[in-house]
This record gives structure tokens, sequence and C-alpha cells, in this order.
């Protein structure tokens, strides 16, 4: 008799999930399903709406990633526009895309994952959260709110308020940098640098706990996407669309955001409102990629900034890089990555300039605004009419990017750590575990609201529900 | 520093209202210690900033209590349930900011009753009637004058 797990919902997770294992009838794991619950429909509602409020609106998809989508969905517009956006805003939007996806990453290390690297992942789920880790390692939990909180006030000093800031406007930026606010800014940054290199130490310290998690989250060959720039360095804000493979043999490169439809198609499942992109030339299910830190630190050839590239160049060392347990420290190097760049933006010559945007009308009826969010690729694709309206939009966000994967992941994890006959607390945070680790976004990926808990369900081969876990 | 937290989001009705108060204080009192900041929740991040102060004041929206009415209640830590990263309480910042940096600011939220959160930017007319008196509320806990603003009545 099959049975059916059905995690329900899913936790510490942007969004909503559940997730459905299907038992054999020796109990062992026969499948297990990543289901997104909700739909919000932001690509239809849009229709209609001048385009530039585009980057205003795209940016209520999340209260997580709203810079994310304002930086993509601006780079849509100026292609709309048809402008090269002046390369001191160019240069602020990068900061600003660099702070997001330092405080994101911070909220997923520290917030969200923390508890389980601390606590481990078979521990009291009542001391496995924000409150079990402050006693248990209260330096860490203080690491983690400085953090963000660095993260987020860049986002505020620059656009004038953390959450849904409208300084990132089409054709640039909408006020040019104060020098007192780079100042504070740079003030921030030592002391970020120092916090972030602890953390890969205390993480790296606690890798031998977690070997069999390693072997197991998601560990397989997929394909892996990330943005580039010229000289295959990684990329956050504006370069090129590289793929490469498990073997880290370049599979596609130097593919510019126009390109995108001949790399990605979507297919959709039944089981899930959110869509599974795959690459194209391989097909369903072959295609499968990976996207977000783990992704580009594999795709790109090197870091940029020193302290970051060397760490990059320790992860280079690791075996069983593969394994989506490692989203984990690169999410960390990319941190490190981020206040670094910052640095090095913040201290050219020309950052306070006040030329900070171009001005024109829509030079052309289709845009496309790729970037790097925190999650992954991030893209946008508008259409609009004669009088500027949008008449199309397609977003592929990163969380859909790694749709296919994070299902493979599920049952990678259900098929080791759960059997039918001793279903325990711990497996199934290890289910969740798993998830995490690619630190989902279903507010974006669905374009769902609020935060995500998780819903297990244990099916049986007749479809009865014998055991459910609802968090 | 004494810090003011307005908590709503401003487009669903009632539920803005924290926020509007926040705001309301910040445009028309000033003081050199002063920092009012406004959020659709609270996040665990605020912890730093909350350390920081000598006096918190949380100004919310409440289901709790009678529509319009306006009460301060002094928070307790022991009060803490839970700290999420994305949705949390009062108590449970204030416990954390205890545990992380020692520090006990005397901290009161100030609750106004609320009803109506459709979507739109307008209050009902309860609510709408109570900003002014929350507002001075919040005042007179900082131990600021009153009189300065001629809405607060």
């Amino acid at each position: 008799m099959t049975k059916e797990i059905t995690i329900n919902p899913v936790t510490r997770i942007e969004g909503h999930g559940k997730i459905t294992i299907y038992l054999a009838e020796d109990g062992s794991v026969s499948d297990a399903k990543f289901h997104v619950t909700q739909l919000r429909g932001f690509e239809k509602f849009a229709e209609g709406r001048p385009f530039h409020e585009m980057p205003s609106l795209m940016a209520r998809i999340c209260g997580i990633c709203p810079v994310s989508h304002l930086i993509a969905s601006a780079k849509a517009c100026d292609a709309l526009l048809g402008v090269r956006i002046p390369p001191v805003a160019a240069a602020l939007r990068r900061v600003m895309n660099l702070a997001q996806l330092a405080q994101s990453h911070a909220l997923s290390f520290f917030y969200l994952s923390a508890p389980d690297l601390l606590l481990g992942m078979d521990s009291d789920p009542a001391q496995r959260n924000l409150f079990g880790m402050l006693s248990a390692n209260p330096q860490l939990a203080r690491d983690g709110v400085t953090l963000r909180q660095n993260g987020q006030q860049i986002i505020e000093l620059l656009g004038g308020k953390r959450i849904h800031p409208g300084w990132v406007v089409p054709g640039g930026v909408a006020e040019p940098l104060s020098a007192e606010k780079r100042d504070q800014i740079l003030a921030m940054l030592p002391n970020a640098i120092a916090i972030t290199q602890q953390a890969i130490h205390w993480f790296k310290e606690q890798l031998p706990r977690f070997a069999e998690e390693i072997s197991a989250f998601a560990n397989f060959p997929t394909l892996h996407m990330g943005m580039v720039d010229r000289r295959g360095n990684l990329e956050t804000y504006d370069g090129y669309l590289r793929i490469v493979d498990a073997e880290g043999n370049v599979v596609e490169d130097r593919m510019t955001p126009e390109d995108y439809l001949d790399l990605i198609e979507e297919a959709a499942e039944p089981h899930s409102f959110l869509k599974s992109p795959y690459y194209k030339p391989r097909g369903y299910v072959d295609g499968m990629l990976r996207v977000g830190p783990l992704s580009r630190l594999l795709a790109a050839n090197q870091i940029s900034t020193p302290l970051a590239n060397a760490a990059l160049q320790d992860f280079r060392q690791i075996p069983e890089r593969q394994s989506s347990f490692y989203f984990h420290l690169a999410r960390l190097i990319e941190i490190l990555y981020a206040w670094e760049e910052i640095q090095r933006v913040l201290n050219l010559p020309d950052i306070l300039s006040e030329h900070v945007r171009a001005h024109a009308e829509p030079n052309a009826f289709e845009g496309v605004g790729i970037s790097e969010a925190p999650r992954g690729t991030l893209m946008h694709h508008y259409k609009i009419d004669k009088h500027g309206l949008i008449t199309y939009v397609n977003l592929i966000i990163a969380t859909g990017h790694n749709n296919l994967a994070m299902n493979a992941g599920v049952k990678q994890v259900a098929q080791r750590f759960v059997r039918g006959d001793r279903l325990t607390e711990g497996m199934l945070n290890r289910v969740e575990a798993v998830i995490r680790t690619f630190d989902p976004c279903l507010s974006c990926s669905t374009h769902a609201v609020g935060q995500m808990p998780l819903h297990v369900q244990l099916l049986a081969p007749n479809g009865e529900v014998l055991d459910e876990i609802a968090r | 520093m004494r810090l003011v937290i307005g908590i709503g989001n401003t487009l669903r009705g009632d539920d803005g209202i924290g926020v509007a108060i926040a705001q309301q204080l910040a445009a028309q009192h000033s003081a050199p210690n002063l920092h009012v900041i406004t959020c659709h929740q609270l996040t665990p991040e605020l912890i730093g900033l909350i350390s920081q102060a000598e006096q918190v004041i949380f100004i919310d929206a409440s289901v709790q209590q009678p529509l319009g009415s306006v009460q301060a209640v002094p928070l307790r830590v022991e009060a803490a349930k839970e700290l999420s990263a994305h949705h949390t309480t009062p108590s449970a910042l204030l416990l954390a900011a205890k545990v992380l940096y020692g520090a006990q600011p005397c901290s009161t939220l100030i609750a106004v009753g609320a009803q109506h959160f459709s979507y739109g930017e307008q209050f009902s007319a309860p609510v709408a009637a109570a900003l002014p008196r929350a507002a001075k509320l919040a005042l007179t806990l900082l131990n600021m004058p009153t009189a300065r603003s001629g809405d607060l009545h």
C-alpha cells in the first residue's frame, strides 16, 4: 500500500508551501513533491498600466526582496526607453542591489537556517528557532542582527526607506548620493566584513556535523545559471548570462537579456502554481537548472574582490560543492563580496555626480531586464503599446528556476531520511531544510502574500493520509 | 534615544493607524534624541535599534479592544512567545534586546482599537478620531509638550 506524508506548511521560508511524500508498499519513499499553493497574478494585473509605474508596482511583489524587482523592472524600462543610463546611476543601483543581496542572505542564514545549523536537525523544535539561537549563541544572533541592519540601512540611505523605496526609476535613479550618506555607508563596512568572515569560519566548523545532510541535500548534477561580467567574474547587476554543467563546462556564455527566450522555457505542473523553467535546448526535465548563490559561484571564474575571491577559491576545494547544503556557504561568500564591492563602488571618484538619470520617451515596444536577485537570476520582460501602456508581462523568478531541483531535492532527502514506519520530527525537518537551502521566495515566484508555513503530508498508495504535520 | 515605532500596512484601512500616528509625531515634533520609524511589521533587525533606546513606544492597531479606543499597555518581556524572522511582537523584540545586549528600555504599546482592514488608505471614522488622542498620549509618555500642535486635543 502506498503511503503519503504531507508537510504543510513549510516553515522558515518566504511564503507558503506544502510537501507531499508518497510511500511505497514497503514503506520506502517512492516520490515527493513540493507544492506552492498560492497565485497572485502580477503578470496579468499590470496589463494596462503605464510602463513607468512598473518598478513601483513590481516591487510590491515582495516585502523581502523588493529591491531586486525594482532593479530588474527598471532595467526592462530602460530598454523600453532605449537609453543607456548614466554610469553613476548604474553604480548606485549596483550598490542598492548588493545591499539587498546582503540583507536577504543574512536573513536566510542567520534567522532561517542558523537554528538548524546551531542546534541540530534533531533538536527540540520548540527550541529550534530564533529564541533558541539567542540562548545558544548570542554572538551569532547579534551578528545576524548587525548584518541585516547594515543591509537595510544602506537601502534606506539610498532609497529613503527600507522597504519599497521609489528611488530606482526608469532611466537611472531619482537622487544622487550625498557625501554624508556615502560616508555613513562606508563607516559600516569594515565591521560588516569582519562579522561575515567570522560567520564563514563558524559555518565551516559546523560542517563535520552535517556530513549526511551534505550528501543528500539536493546533491546531484544539474546545470547552473548566473550572471558574469565580460571577464567571466561574478556579477549581480549587469552582465551576461552564463550556464555551466555539473563539471563546470560552459554550456552557454555571453548571452544577453534579449536572448533569454532562447535559453529558458517554462513548464507548468499540475501539483503547483509555481512554474518550472528549464534550459530549453535540453528539454523538460533534463534541462533542470539551479540558480542563486551556489550556482553563481559555480558559474563564475572568479570574484573581483580579494577577500570573497579567496573564500571562493577555498570553496572550490570542496568535493561535494554541488550539494545544495553549500548554498549556505555560498550565501556568506556573497555577503562578503557585497560589502567589498560596495566599498569599491563608493570610493569611485565620480560617485557623487549629480548626473544620475537619463530622460526619454519610449523608443521600443519591448524590453527585457535581468539582474541577480539574492535567490538567483531574475527576469522581467515587458511589452507596451504606442501609448506606453503595458500589454504583456513575463516574470521568471529565481525560485521558479530552482523548482525542478527543489522537487528532486525533496525526493532525495525524503528517500534518505524518511521511513514510513518510524516518522520523526527530525526527518521531516530535514525535508523542510533542503527547501530552506534554496531560500525560496514564494511571494515572488507565485507573484503569494506573507510568510511561508509548511504542510507535510504522508500518503498511502491508495491516497490515504497517514500522517501530517502543519506549522 | 527615545524610539517610536509605528506599525501597520497603510494600504489596509485602519491597519495603517500606527504608521499615521508615528508620521504625525515625526512631522510635528522634533527633539534631538527622538527617533521615529514606521514599518509594515516588526522584524528582528529592529533589535539593534531597540537596544540603543532608553524608551520605546510601539504604536499599532488592535482588534482586541473597542473600535476607536486608545490604550497604553506597558510591555513586559515575560510575555514574549515567538521570535519569527517575518513577524514578531514588541515583547519578543524586547526580550531579544535584553538577552543580546542587556538593554531594558522603558517600553509601552499604544494600541488603537480597529476593525476595518479592507483595501484603502482611509481610516474608519472612530479610528480617524482616535489619531489625535493617541498622538497626544504618545507625547505624554515621551514627556514632550502636547500643546505645540493645533490638531492635538
